[in-house]
Formats: C-alpha cells, structure tokens, sequence
C-alpha cells in the first residue's frame, strides 16, 4: 500500500515515515511502544488484560509500566540503540485516552528531547470527543481507533461494559455511547488533520459480516486507512474458546474492503511494549534499561 | 456531454477513484481513425498529478491515429463478482469503472516526459533502478524496432466519470 495521493504534501512526508501507516516504512523505520497507560476504561471479550508473558505478542500484552520520566530514558536509550526509530506510539496496555494526564506528560518529556519525534495514539474511541481537541494542539498526527461495529446490537456481543463520566454501563447502552463517541472523534480528528486508521477485530459470527459497513461508515468521517485483523482468542477472555480467524477469510474481507479504502495488510498485532520493526520486535533486549532505572517504575501490572 | 442515466451507480468519491486510477496497471484506450472506425486497446498506464500518462513506440497505428484525432476515451475497471438474486434478470455484476475523456497530447517536453516514465518505472518496478532515469537517455534513446524515441502522450481529463455496484457481502456467487 501506497500512501494514498490526496494526502497533503506535509502530512504524506512524514507519514512515509510511519511503519503502520506505510508499507513502504515498515521494512526500514521502526517504532516503540511505550507502556504508559495502564487503565482501559472499557471491556472487550477478546481481550484478558491479567495477561503477561514475555514470549507472547498480542494487543494490551506488555512486561512492563513506565512513569512519564521513565519512558522518556527509556525512549533516550531506544533511540541511541535504534537510530531508524521514528515514532513513539502509545497503545496501553489499557487505553492511552483513559490515562491522558500520563500521555500527555510523557509526549511533551520526549518532545523536549527530540522534536523530530512523531507520535501516535491507539484507542477504543471513548474519550475522544473529551480529548479531540488536545490531540490536535499537541501535534499527534496519526491515531487509530478501534472500530468492531457500528451498531449497539452488535456491539452488545463484543462489549461487556464502558466506564464513562463515573457511571458503570452495559449491553447495548454501553455499545451505543462508545460507538457515538467514536464516530464523532473519528470525524473531528480527520477533520482537524489527523491521519485516521482504524482497526477492526474480525470475529467470526460476531461482527464479521458487518465489517464492510464499518468500513464504508469509517470512511465516509474521513478516516485514512482500515486495519481488518483476526480475533486472537486470548487466554482468560470472554472469546478465548472460539477459533483464531483463518487468514484466508482476513484476506478475503481486505479485499472486499480495499475498494472503499486504504488497507493495512503488515500488521504484526504488536504488544503494548514493542520496540524495532514491526516484523522484528526487540522489546525483551530493552527490558534491562528499564531495571537501571529502578525508582523510576512506580506502577506494577494490574 | 450526456449524462450518466443509472443515477444509483454513480461514484463520486474522488478519493476512492483516485486511489484506483493510482493503484491499476491496465486502462482500454478508445481512439477512431480518419474513417471513423473506432479502435480499442489496453495498455500500461499512469495516474500522476490528476493525468493520464501512456508511452510506448513513437511509431504504429496509435500514434497515426492520435496524430489525426487526439479525443480518446480511458477506461480502467475491475470486476469483483456476480450478484445473486432470486430472478434471474436481476443477477448483477459489482464492479467499478472510470472512464476519463479528452485529447492524448504527446508530450514534448523533455524534462516532463522524462519525470513521466521515471514514476512510470516507480509503479511497474518499484526500487529496480538504483539512478534516476536521466533526460539524456529519455532524449538520446532510439528504438531498434523503428529508430525512433519513445513516445510518451498525456490526457488531461476533461470529463471524469465513474459507477460502481459495491459487493454485497452475502448475495456474491460461488461456484457449488
């Protein structure tokens, strides 16, 4: 995948740069993860956030949390170690927006140390009408959200529940207020300059056939690129007894998909922690740095 | 010019033709001789900077026929299936189709004909050539087949139009 020609020039250099937004940068640029946002403010069925293990590589895993001041050494050390290392993502272990205090501090550390620097953000979409607007003046041009379905009912499958301006919600009302409020941030960031992905959980008799809606509604707010991926039954989850999707059927929804927009096909489902390539995660060989920084890790795992 | 009557058809999502004109390899040129014969046939092509670019001998029967009459039509489309239904006068192909009328200039300019066929050689091979295609070459090479340069021909869209039927997920044939 090419980037796409109506991409402003500005915007199209940097995202050139970005393995998750170009197919072209991910053999050459790398990326971190930094674990900063330990909080999910919603639940998934795919996903088990008790989960830790150093040799499994999948969305929310990570064998670490860092304070703002560590990812900043952190990320110093990366980058020394790493010279092609272009962007700093922040995706969880939880959500970044459910954890923006953090965030926030933590892109402005590492911004002050390098301001060559581009970051992204990856996110369930909750807090986006709250923090849109930040995003957007503290120059993060490239966010993903996760989108599995545009409708409640169906949403009622995959969401167990939204923690939401202090109130608990559930089924289909708790699926109706997070997919709101993602529509309406996805709309704002793309119309505010932000490179919209979105990510999309396949899940086999759940949401699958409806992923081209999803698509065709993403696309028409103004998102950039859709990232269709297969349900990865997670140990411990709600989904953990239904079968990994088959690459085949991924493929084939792509496919489907590719006319209406953009599509991501190098996604490595990568941990909360990775750091390197997307097709060569270096994560467990940084582990150490964070160990000489012992004081500084004042979060253990949830 | 006459409009497009299947008004249900019409795509008019600009990001989405442009990203198909820019990813296709293929497009049918439509051309007419001095007779009024029409003649059609597929070639390698390439979307930059909102135009079409083709290239190919400066020689032949294209480039008799441009040369008396620039108008073409360029047609670039993918099939993506058939669509099922209970009568059979309903079954229905999903596809997309851009057609892109106007006048296939050749292109003279050395330094704009020579940009032209280095993204030619981008999009067919991409990262084969180590150097930048230089005007030199584009300006001194001659082909063993007619001793004649390359002819590079540029339309500019005067018309654009595109229809589409998108596939719908649980009506597409497949083969029992």
């Amino acid at each position: 995948m090419n980037v796409s020609p109506v991409l402003p020039e500005e915007l199209a250099k940097i995202t050139a740069k970005h393995p998750c937004y170009s197919f072209e940068a991910h053999h050459q640029f790398a990326r971190m993860h930094l674990p900063v946002a330990p909080v999910c403010n919603i639940g998934c069925n795919y996903c088990n956030r008790k989960y830790d293990c150093p040799n499994e590589s999948r969305p929310g895993v990570t064998s670490e949390i860092l304070t703002p001041k560590a990812a900043r050494a952190k990320y110093i050390s990366v980058k020394r170690a790493l010279p092609n290392l272009t962007v700093v993502g922040i995706a969880g272990p939880g959500d970044a927006l459910a954890n923006w205090s953090r965030v926030k501090e933590s892109v402005a550390l590492i911004r002050a140390e390098a301001s060559e620097c581009m970051f992204c953000l990856s996110t369930n979409g909750l807090m986006l009408p709250r923090y849109g607007p930040e995003i957007v003046t503290l120059g993060i041009r490239h966010v993903t959200v996760t989108v599995n379905c545009i409708e409640p009912v169906i949403g009622a499958d995959i969401y167990q529940h939204i923690e939401y301006q202090g109130k608990r919600y559930a089924g289909e009302t708790a699926a109706e207020i997070l997919i709101g409020n993602q529509m309406a941030g996805i709309q704002y960031l793309a119309e505010n300059g932000v490179l919209v992905k979105i990510n999309i959980v396949m899940i086999p008799g759940i949401n699958a056939s409806h992923i081209p809606d999803v698509v065709k509604k993403v696309k028409k707010l103004g998102a950039f690129l859709t990232n269709i991926m297969p349900l990865i039954p997670a140990a411990g989850s709600a989904f953990e007894a239904l079968p990994r999707t088959n690459m085949r059927e991924v493929q084939a929804m792509r496919e489907i998909c590719r006319v209406d927009i953009a599509q991501m096909r190098h996604c490595q489902q990568c941990r909360a922690d990775a750091i390197g390539l997307l097709t060569e995660d270096l994560s467990c060989q940084f582990r150490e740095i964070t160990a000489e920084l012992q004081g500084t890790v004042v979060f253990s795992r949830p | 010019m006459e409009q497009i009557r299947y008004t249900q058809r019409i795509c008019d999502d600009r990001e989405k033709i442009d990203r198909f004109l820019t990813e296709k390899r293929v497009g049918a040129l439509g051309m007419y001789d001095q007779e009024g014969k029409p003649y059609v046939l597929p070639v390698n092509y390439l979307y930059w900077n909102g135009k079409i670019y083709i290239h190919g001998m400066g020689s032949g029967k294209k480039n008799k026929i441009l040369a008396m009459n620039p108008a073409v039509c360029f047609t670039v489309f993918e099939e993506f299936g058939t669509v099922t239904d209970a009568v059979p006068c309903k079954c229905d192909t999903s596809y997309l189709s851009v057609a892109v009328f106007g006048k296939a200039v050749l292109v003279q300019d050395l330094a704009e004909k020579t940009q032209a066929l280095g993204q030619f050689l981008e999009k067919f091979t991409p990262h084969l050539f180590k150097n930048p295609l230089s005007v030199q070459l584009v300006d001194k090479y001659r082909s063993s087949m007619d001793n004649n340069a390359v002819a590079v021909y540029r339309i500019d869209p005067e018309v654009l139009t595109a229809k589409e039927n998108p596939v719908n997920i649980g009506q597409m044939f497949r083969a029992q």
